[in-house]
This record gives C-alpha cells, sequence and structure tokens, in this order.
C-alpha cells in the first residue's frame, strides 16, 4: 500500500542525501585543489630559492649550493630532487638525491613555471616544477623582482621534484573526513527527516485514528484538528458536513424503519389476536362471525400500506415510468371524485369545482389520479361534517398549470404544514383505527416530483387547507 | 375478575375482549382514554389491559391519572411501542407489566391471571380450601381429588369467594365482578349462582361451605 510517510520519508532522504553527497564531493575536490595548490606553490617556492642561489659569471652558470642547507636534496628522508641546467643543455648542478640520475629536462626554455607529474628516480609517485630564468650576475646584490624576471644573459633551466606519498596521504585523509563527515550528516538528516515527517504528519495521523475509531453507532461524532491545520481543516470540514448528512439519513432510516415496523405491528397484533381467540373456541359464533370480514380489512389495510410503501421506494429510486397522454382536467376530477361522494354525501360535504372547460395537459394520468385522489381522500376524511371541498384549476400568464384542492382543517396548526409531506406522520399519532397510514402525502409529493408538479400545502388565517399542485414547466 | 380493556383499535378490541370474556374473565372495553378513565372511575377492576397511543388522552397520561386517583387495579401495558425507553416509561409511570404487540394471546392471559393474583397477594396459582382445590391457571376445580365440573361463572364467583375469603361481599359487588357493562342480569342471578354452586361443592353431611348473611351477602369464612 503507498505511504504518504514513506514516500515523504524516501523523497526527502534521497534529495538529502544527493544534496550531501555532491556538496561532499565537490567541497572535497575543491580542498584537494586547493592542497595541490599549495604543494605546488611550495614546489615553486623551493624552486626559486634554488634559482636565487644561481649566478652567472662572464656567461657561465654556477649555483651556491649547500646541502647542510638544504639535507632534503641530498639523502635525508623524504627525499627531493633538483637538477639545473645551462642554457646550452649542459647539467651544471644536481641534487646528491639523484646520484647519478636525471629529472626530466624541459624541452625548451620557458620563463613560466611547468608542472608535471613524474615517478621519481627512487621510484615514487613524484611532482615536478620546471622553471626557466636569466640568473643573475655574479655579485650584484639586488635581489631579482619576480615580477620583471631578467631576460638577458645566459639562460638556465631548473627542475625540482619532490615525491607525493604525503600530499596523497592526506587527500585522502581529506576524502576520509568528507565521507565520514556526509555519513554522519547523512543520518543526522535521516532522523530529522523522519522526526519532522512524524510531527508534520501526525494531525493526519490523529485524524485517521479518529476516522477508524467510527463506526455506523457512532455517527453522532465529529472530526477535531486541534491546533487548526491549514491544509486539514477543509477536509475536516467535508468530512463533518459528511457525517452530519450521514447521521441524518441514518436517522431517517432508523426512523423509517421502526415507523414501518409500528405501522405493521398493530394490524399483525390484530390478526394474530383474531386467529388465536378464533382457533380457541371455533364454535364460538361471536367470534367466528367477524373474522373473515376482519381478516378481510386487516389484510387490505396491510396491502394499502405495503402499496404505499413500495409506491414511495419506486418514486424515489426512479424506477416509475412515466407515461404521458392528454388528460381533461374536469374529467380527470369527476373520477377522482366518484369514490367519494357517497361518503361525503353521508357528512353532508359540498363539492364545488372550479375548472374551465376544456382544460387539459399532458401528463402521466394514473399519477395524477392518484395524487388528486389522496388530496380529496383527505378532505372528505378531515373536513368538519357539513362543510365545503373545493377543487379548482387554472393557468398563469406563463401557461403553467395550478390545482387546488381546499378544505376547513380546524385540527391543524401552521406548525403542522411542514410535517404533512413527512412520510407516517398524523397529526394524531394514536388512529391506529384509522385507514390512513400517514404515506399519503408523502406518496403524493413523489409522485408529483415526477410530473414536475410542486405539491405544497398553506393555511388560511380561517383554518382552511389548500393543498396546491403547481406545475413546475409550463405544458405543451 | 374484572378487567378493563382500553384499546383504540377497535378489531383488536372486540377479539381481545371476547378471547378473555371466554377465558373467565368479565370485561369492558373502551376506544380511547377518556373512556377508559371513565370505566376506571366507575368500576373496580382487577386489571388494565391499557394501550398506549389511545385517542383524546394518550395511554401514559391515563395511567398517570389512575395512579394519582388512587386506583388499585393493575396496569398491564399492551402497546405497539417496543423500545426499552417506552417500557421503562410506563412501568416508571406505575404500569404493573408491558407487553409489545404483536402478543400471544396465551401469554396475555397468563400474564393477567398473574396480576390478578399479585392483587389479591398470592403466588401460588391453586387456591386450597378445606377439601376443596382450585387451580386459577387451569381454571378447573377438585374435590377431596375428584374433578368438579363448573361452569364460567360457577368457577369465577368460587375463585372471588376464595380470593376473599372471611370477607363478606354483597350481591352487587358480586355482579360488579362477573358481569361486565354491557351484560344483562336478572334481578335473582347471583342467588341462582350461589346455589348451583353450593351443590356442586358441598359435601354430603357437612356445612355449606359458602354461607350466606342476612341483608349482607355471602363469605367463605376462613380456615
Amino acid at each position: 500500500m503507498l505511504s504518504i510517510r514513506r514516500a515523504l520519508t524516501g523523497t526527502l532522504l534521497a534529495g538529502s542525501l544527493f544534496a550531501v553527497v555532491l556538496a561532499g564531493i565537490a567541497s572535497s575536490l575543491a580542498v584537494e585543489k586547493l592542497v595541490r595548490r599549495e604543494f605546488d606553490r611550495s614546489l615553486l617556492a623551493k624552486a626559486e630559492l634554488l634559482a636565487t642561489l644561481t649566478e652567472q659569471d662572464h656567461g657561465r652558470v654556477t649555483i651556491e649550493f649547500a646541502d647542510e642547507y638544504l639535507p632534503e636534496f641530498s639523502t635525508a628522508d623524504p627525499r627531493e630532487y633538483f637538477e639545473l641546467w645551462a642554457g646550452d643543455g649542459r647539467v651544471v648542478e644536481r641534487s646528491r638525491s639523484l646520484a647519478r640520475k636525471s629529472l626530466i629536462r624541459p624541452p625548451r626554455f620557458e620563463l613560466a613555471p611547468r608542472f608535471s607529474d613524474l615517478v621519481l628516480p627512487d621510484g615514487r609517485a613524484g611532482r615536478q616544477v620546471q622553471l626557466g630564468f636569466v640568473p643573475q650576475t655574479e655579485g650584484d646584490d639586488v635581489d631579482p623582482d619576480p615580477s620583471t624576471p631578467n631576460t638577458s644573459g645566459p639562460r638556465a633551466l631548473l627542475a625540482v621534484a619532490r615525491g607525493t606519498q604525503d600530499l596523497d596521504r592526506l587527500v585522502l585523509a581529506l576524502y576520509g573526513i568528507q565521507l565520514a563527515t556526509a555519513l554522519a550528516i547523512a543520518l543526522g538528516i535521516g532522523l530529522i527527516v523522519r522526526r519532522g515527517v512524524t510531527r508534520g504528519l501526525a494531525p493526519l495521523a490523529d485524524l485517521a485514528r479518529q476516522v477508524e475509531s467510527l463506526g455506523s453507532e457512532r455517527l453522532a461524532s465529529r472530526f477535531a484538528v486541534d491546533p487548526p491545520i491549514e491544509e486539514l481543516v477543509p477536509i475536516v470540514a467535508r468530512l463533518n458536513d459528511l457525517f452530519a448528512r450521514l447521521e441524518q439519513a441514518f436517522a431517517r432510516e432508523r426512523q423509517f424503519s421502526a415507523n414501518v415496523a409500528h405501522e405493521l405491528r398493530t394490524p399483525i397484533a390484530e390478526l394474530k389476536s383474531l386467529a388465536e381467540v378464533g382457533s380457541r373456541w371455533p364454535n364460538d359464533p361471536s367470534v367466528a362471525g367477524p373474522f373473515f370480514a376482519d381478516a378481510l380489512a386487516i389484510a387490505d389495510r396491510m396491502e394499502r400500506t405495503t402499496d404505499q410503501l413500495l409506491a414511495l421506494a419506486r418514486a424515489e429510486a426512479g424506477l416509475e415510468i412515466v407515461v404521458r397522454e392528454r388528460v381533461g382536467l374536469a374529467e380527470l376530477v369527476e373520477a377522482c371524485w366518484a369514490p367519494f361522494a357517497a361518503t361525503a354525501a353521508e357528512r353532508g360535504l359540498a363539492f364545488d369545482r372550479e375548472i374551465a372547460a376544456g382544460s387539459a395537459l399532458t401528463t402521466d394520468r394514473t399519477k395524477l389520479e392518484r395524487i388528486l385522489s389522496n388530496l380529496l381522500a383527505n378532505a372528505v376524511e378531515h373536513s368538519p361534517a357539513g362543510s365545503r371541498i373545493a377543487c379548482s384549476a387554472d393557468r398563469d400568464s406563463k401557461g403553467a398549470l395550478h390545482l387546488e384542492v381546499s378544505n376547513l382543517a380546524p385540527q391543524l396548526e401552521p406548525d403542522d404544514l411542514a410535517l404533512l409531506f413527512v412520510r407516517f406522520w398524523r397529526k394524531d399519532p394514536a388512529r391506529t383505527g384509522s385507514e390512513h397510514s400517514g404515506l399519503g402525502l408523502a406518496v403524493a409529493r413523489s409522485l408529483a416530483d415526477l410530473l414536475a408538479f410542486d405539491l405544497t400545502a398553506h393555511l388560511s388565517a380561517e383554518g382552511r387547507l389548500a393543498v396546491r399542485l403547481d406545475e413546475v414547466a409550463a405544458g405543451p | 375478575m374484572r378487567l378493563l380493556i382500553i384499546e383504540d383499535s377497535e378489531r383488536l378490541r372486540r377479539s381481545l375482549a371476547l378471547g378473555l370474556k371466554r377465558s373467565g374473565f368479565a370485561v369492558d372495553a373502551a376506544a380511547d382514554g377518556e373512556e377508559g378513565l371513565a370505566f376506571a372511575e366507575i368500576n373496580a377492576y382487577e386489571a388494565i389491559v391499557l394501550d398506549l397511543m389511545l385517542p383524546k388522552i394518550d395511554g401514559l397520561e391515563v395511567l398517570r391519572r389512575l395512579r394519582q386517583q388512587g386506583n388499585p387495579a393493575h396496569v398491564l401495558i399492551l402497546s405497539a411501542l417496543d423500545r426499552v425507553a417506552d417500557r421503562i416509561r410506563g412501568l416508571d409511570l406505575g404500569a404493573d407489566d408491558y407487553l409489545d404487540k404483536p402478543f400471544a394471546f396465551e401469554e396475555l392471559v397468563a400474564r393477567l391471571r398473574a396480576l390478578v393474583r399479585r392483587h389479591y397477594g398470592e403466588k401460588d396459582p391453586i387456591i386450597r380450601c378445606r377439601h376443596l382445590e382450585l387451580d386459577t391457571a387451569a381454571k378447573s376445580l377438585r374435590s377431596r381429588g375428584r374433578a368438579v365440573a363448573l361452569t364460567p361463572l360457577e368457577y369465577s364467583l368460587l375463585e372471588l369467594l376464595l380470593r376473599r375469603r372471611g370477607r363478606v361481599l354483597s350481591q352487587t359487588e358480586i355482579q360488579e365482578r362477573l358481569y361486565d357493562a354491557s351484560a344483562e342480569i336478572a334481578s335473582n342471578v347471583v342467588e341462582v349462582l350461589v346455589s348451583t354452586l353450593r351443590r356442586k361443592i358441598q359435601l354430603p353431611g357437612s356445612p355449606s361451605l359458602i354461607v350466606t348473611r342476612r341483608g349482607q351477602g355471602y363469605l367463605i369464612e376462613a380456615d
């Protein structure tokens, strides 16, 4: 599995190590160059010293050299070597250390010093400086000016060589120190990077722990990043927002399940009690008589509830298919009212229609019928006896249809309006004897959404409830 | 034993009342909290079966008022609300038992019998008195070990007299305990009932177990 911590640590460590190695190599090379330059400078200084000891006397080049002052050119260890040639190539002097051997003679006369590596006469690796110069005249006390070398008179060539073992050892030691330093720095960087990454990612790890500890039973918990971390604050805010919505959804789900269970418990209890009592006294006419009618009524009620639940589930899942056709409004209202007409007459309810003749729309007849039937059923059941139920339809200037069913609803209060469309809500929760499950308006609203209608409820000051079905977009 | 059912589901109320009557209880039934309270104020019940979600006055409020009025009836809550919090609330308000819907009718009857026993401070379902053994669970009577057939009313009368041994019960009290409010009762019904019961439980040559107190009523004397 990919890990931010490992990726971050790896990248930082690799980058840091690369920088350290690069810096180490660069600094080692620079130091080596400095040391070797210093070596060459020292070699040149020795050559210049020998040059100052060289004189000319009437065209003849001589050197006033004594081994006791410069013992390194004799047999002392470590040995150094020099050889002096006159301009004509004749060897003027060579160090005792050379014995009968010779250094490399410069091919031509050059004033500028020339350095080169070589194998010394004793077999060691060494370095040589070659120097061309015009010796000073014997008896001349004036010190030669290096910046204005004497160019007149006989020329001399000088080669001075020295072993480079000490220099190589020093350079090797420097590289060793650099390597050790680089390793120590790398180790330090490793520790710092690890600590830094761990510390930097601590709020993320803390957040991960909080997320891990959450389950569906702890949805009320919220995430916290303390102190606030700029990069995490928006994530935490989103997570908390998501959990708040999840919690609401779970609560709705639980409430819905509880409501469904409760809604079915009563008819099941009725049926069970009926069956148990009936089976204990099967020959008692007072028990057996109403048994079948009761069982049928209970089954009808359960069927209605499950039908409405299925309709709600299908509508909310988008499984309802809308089949549009031309529907005459007046004819539809009459068809919906017909099943309630007898009950309305028994209760002395009047039904007023205000629908323009020929008014029609293109919609799903079955679904609109179901919505309207539900509104009329509620109106017939809840209107006070002897009151009036009204149904009106009109179109606005944009052609959108507005259908309204209104009736007196003295039992409703303004606060109830928001609950009217909530699943299983009933004004009186104890209406177990009612044939209504409290799902009708929830189903009606879902179907209205499918048909592109807004279904809303309004309560007038006089206690008249108006349920409005407003077309969202104008029909064709 | 007289019971009150307060239940708004008409079908459930009807089947419960029928079943409990056939199980030997005198049963009154109310459809809402208001009616239930009115019944409880007028009549004395051994036990009340109470739904919680009732129209007009909800079940918990009915229970609170019953207890406030000092009604001694044992209350069994019969509700579709099955959460622990609902049970606790009901029991804390003074209910004696709680049964979830849907329920087994046999269990309801057994629980009601237990409540009736508790009402009379008894634990043993078998009431023993001299040569009689009344099994309140099986609703049966044995006299000197032999089964005696009783009608439901004779059984209820004997159970009432045995449970209230040593106390005189007037004819009115007996009527109230044995018959629900809807029963049509003849004026001499208790006398006839006592007479037939006496004959069934009487041992030859021994004095009657059921004693008549002129102008007061009937009793079975304590052992």
